[in-house]
């Protein structure tokens, strides 16, 4: 397969993924590459990919928009603490279900486990990173940013 | 019922194993927040039944599974993650685990998965 082939592997299955694991209506946005420069985050969950692909995933959101999953995913509403370690989850459910759709497509790969980051950031350590926001219902915005190294 | 212990390194979701568990009438006996927890507390705790996430920081739920097994040849694991793609399955069942239940779930399902599982 070849890296573009992975690549639109990747996006599809992230997609993909939002939609089985988000229990609301989602709507993908306009795909676009950014630069370190672009790439200035809030509330985000970051995901170590390894395996056939090398990179992370960054899913930059909103702790209402989390709080929203949860509510609406089990029932109750989280705050403080047990809101992070959601919002933890919510990128491994993310992750691991896009490793199962890769999978489908003959990509093999591993996440590792998921780091919260509250308050803003910039990441860098990388030439350039796909982005494609998912808005989801009316509660907000996930931006997701894929990141490959090779 | 079954006296079982949840491993995940999530609090969040061992709060909702624990509350799904508890009123299917089982007894949560402990927890764990990674594999090498998992194993000391299978050790002092002996549960009927461990209910194990893969993806957890120090040792993961598949190398976990496996040294638990080496514990007891006869324990009941039953895997809950996100990481749902065939390869995965057959390496937590080829490591010793009964069942696997893919991430996000329904109570119920976890309910039918550890009825199955304990007989």
């Amino acid at each position: 397969m070849t890296d573009g082939a992975k690549i639109t592997a990747v996006l599809n299955s992230v997609l993909e993924s939002a939609a089985t694991v988000i229990p609301m209506p989602i709507t993908p946005g306009q795909l676009a590459l950014v630069t370190a420069h672009d790439t200035h985050v809030g509330y985000s969950i970051l995901i170590g990919v390894t395996g056939e692909l090398h990179g992370r995933l960054v899913l930059d959101t909103t702790q209402e928009l989390v709080s929203s999953v949860a509510e609406t995913m089990f029932g109750m509403q989280v705050s403080g603490e047990m809101l992070d370690s959601f919002a933890g989850e919510f990128g491994n459910m993310l992750g691991g279900n896009m490793a199962t759709k890769l999978s489908e497509r003959g990509v093999q790969i591993d996440i590792t486990p998921p780091t919260v980051i509250s308050g803003n950031a910039r990441i860098s350590g990388f030439k350039k990173a796909f982005r494609i926001p998912i808005t989801v219902s009316d509660k907000g915005q996930v931006q997701c940013y894929l990141i490959f190294e090779d | 019922m079954a006296k079982i212990l949840v491993v995940d390194d999530a609090a969040f979701m061992r709060m909702m194993l624990k509350d799904m568990l508890v009123k299917g009438g089982h007894e949560i006996i402990g927890e764990a927040e990674n594999g090498a927890v998992a194993l000391a507390k299978f050790k002092e705790l002996r549960p009927d039944l461990v209910t194990m996430d893969i993806t957890m920081p120090e040792m993961d739920g598949i190398e976990a599974v496996k040294e638990i097994r080496k514990v007891d040849p006869a324990a009941k694991v039953v895997m809950c993650s996100a990481m749902g793609q065939q390869s995965m399955v057959v390496q937590a069942i080829q490591a010793g685990a009964r069942d696997f239940i893919v991430k996000p779930f329904q109570g119920d399902r976890v309910l039918e998965s550890i009825s199955k599982v304990i007989g």
